[in-house]
């Protein structure tokens, strides 16, 4: 009797053993689901797009190298020159694959732009963007037959227009004689000049020197800080 | 199957009826979830690297900025009078600490070092940085920057 | 409890299964389950990861690779010998690869079509390359010659 009872107990627990399997097959394809999406996340996590960023890196260093077309110093961008650049440029010169959509702005304005960019990786870089003017200055002496330059330039022309009875001999840049004769000067003179500071002018002239007897034309650089962004999506 | 005596019968539910294939099925679940977690916070992300990369740059432009910018004084670049002598370094260094900051986005600070001291915010100890070193005539001058 | 013949018992039972019978029939169903989802995984899931993966190395590598032959090309004017060492990783997939310098292009050959990879190497007006290819694991790059005509020429480095 009691035996038969003993296979009883096992008997209820034995029926409902199968449905409970089931159910737990179901649960482990789920966490198995989970896991490959976890993998799956994972797995555009650790994305770098590495090409991407080498391009983008390669082509900034280009741009702002010294020897580039747009570029009138290391790091520093001539403002004219910035139409350099054009979509068939990009890839004889810089050597973009034809595949790639790149985009290259300075200071938020797009200057060249090939192809459809949406996202990609962007690099920034410091770049001071330079723009160039031609100044004229007619000085009036005053005090002492100088003039300060108001900006540090290094291309100077100066023209010498002295009255009859004045002879100009020399002429000073800082303390250097840039130009000097026994008979006057008189004329158009090109004066390079040193960038490390601003130039002073001094004249040493013999007679009066009303206004216009100097008129002195120099090359004044502004220079403005800027970034220069490139972006590339393959 | 009609015979039951319900003295046994009682006590089998009082031991419970929990199949042991419930409790294995839950060690499997809990391993794949343990596996699944791995996968979620064990990668690292993308963003050390491409913020390294991109402060770096930004250090290299910087050093060289202020390597081809003009003195205030005497010596050749602004860089190389920082690093002349102790005095020049204490004169120039609040004028070179806005020109940098000047050069440098908003949201990025730097320390810059040289031999003779350093200028600049205080380094934070666990933030990703850009790095830059600058032979200038007189000396080292080594720039670190990081994104606020 | 009291010892019951147990063939006796055997021959009353109205039972649908016995617990033998249903052991194995629950191990059977669990074994299926099992060589079903291994063959469910390591026939699709695990292979499509298996070459994502080597897409996503052989892009690393071929950006690391790029990026140190543009670092090693001096500025300097003067005749310059330079020999840079990097470290790459020596297989991709289980299989080696090869990288080949032509011209500005810095390619990686592998077996598998999908993981081979190209990109551009911005070597600068005065330099060239000399066109050869390297296994993977160290590589040696080393640049020589004067301002005018710099050659830059990769080479297999040292162990394997």
């Amino acid at each position: 009797m009691s035996g038969r009872k003993r296979w009883r107990d096992d008997d209820e627990r034995g029926q409902t053993e199968l449905p409970a399997l089931g159910i737990a097959f179901l649960f482990l394809t789920v966490a198995l689901l989970m896991t490959v999406a976890a993998a799956e996340t994972g797995f555009n996590t650790a994305e770098r797009d590495a090409i991407e960023r080498q391009t983008a890196v390669s082509l900034s260093e280009q741009l702002i190298d010294e020897e580039a077309a747009i570029t009138a110093r290391q790091n520093v961008l001539n403002e004219s020159a910035l139409s350099q650049i054009s979509e068939t440029n990009l890839s004889e010169e810089y050597g973009l694959d034809s595949e790639q959509a790149v985009r290259v702005q300075v200071g938020g304005e797009t200057i060249v732009e090939r192809g459809d960019v949406t996202g990609g990786t962007t690099v920034e870089r410091i770049v001071s963007v330079e723009s160039q003017e031609v100044e004229t200055l007619e000085p009036t002496f005053v005090d002492s037959l100088s003039v300060s330059l108001p900006r540090r330039t290094d291309a100077v022309t100066l023209r010498l227009d002295p009255p009859p009875e004045t002879t100009i001999r020399s002429v000073r840049a800082n303390n250097e004689t840039v130009l000097k004769t026994e008979n006057g000067l008189a004329g158009t003179f090109d004066l390079s000049l040193s960038m490390l500071s601003t130039t002073t002018l001094w004249f040493e002239a013999a007679g009066p020197m009303p206004r216009g007897s100097v008129e002195i034309e120099y090359l004044a650089t502004e220079t403005q800080k800027s970034t220069l962004t490139v972006t590339v999506d393959e | 199957m009609s015979k039951q005596s319900h003295c046994n019968h009682q006590s089998t539910r009082n031991r419970g009826q929990a199949s042991i294939t419930v409790a294995e099925a839950g060690i499997g679940i809990l391993l794949l979830l343990g596996i699944t977690f791995a996968f979620t916070l064990g990668v690292p992300g993308a963003e050390n690297t491409a913020t390294e990369n991109q402060l770096d740059r930004y250090a290299d432009d910087t050093t060289t900025l202020l390597s081809n910018e003009p003195p205030r004084h005497q010596d050749q670049t602004r860089l190389a009078e920082v690093t002349a002598s102790q005095e020049a370094f204490d004169r120039e260094q609040d004028e070179l600490a806005d020109r940098v900051a000047a050069i440098l986005p908003d949201n990025v600070m730097f320390r810059l070092e040289t031999q003779y001291g350093s200028l600049g915010y205080p380094l934070p100890d666990d933030v990703t940085t850009g790095e830059q070193t600058v032979l200038t005539p007189n000396g080292e001058v080594h720039l670190e920057v990081w994104y606020a | 409890m009291t010892g019951t013949k147990p063939l006796a018992a055997l021959k009353a039972d109205e039972r649908a299964l016995s617990p033998v019978v249903e052991k194995t029939f629950a191990s059977g169903l669990a074994i299926l389950y099992i060589s079903s989802m291994m063959g469910l995984l390591l026939g699709g899931v695990v292979p499509a990861y298996d070459s994502a993966t080597s897409e996503e190395v052989s892009e690393r590598t071929l950006a690391t690779a790029a990026t140190h032959v543009e670092d090693a090309i001096p500025d300097t004017d003067g005749d310059v010998t330079v020999s840079k060492t990097v470290e790459l990783p020596g297989s991709i997939q289980n299989t080696g690869y090869r990288l080949t310098l032509d011209g500005e292009t810095l390619a990686l050959e592998h077996p598998d079509a999908a993981v081979e990879q190209e990109t551009t190497v911005a070597l600068g007006e005065q330099v060239e390359s000399a066109a050869g290819d390297v296994s993977g694991g160290t590589v040696v790059i080393q640049v020589e010659g004067d301002a005018d005509d710099r050659i830059v020429r990769l080479t297999d480095g040292d162990g394997r």
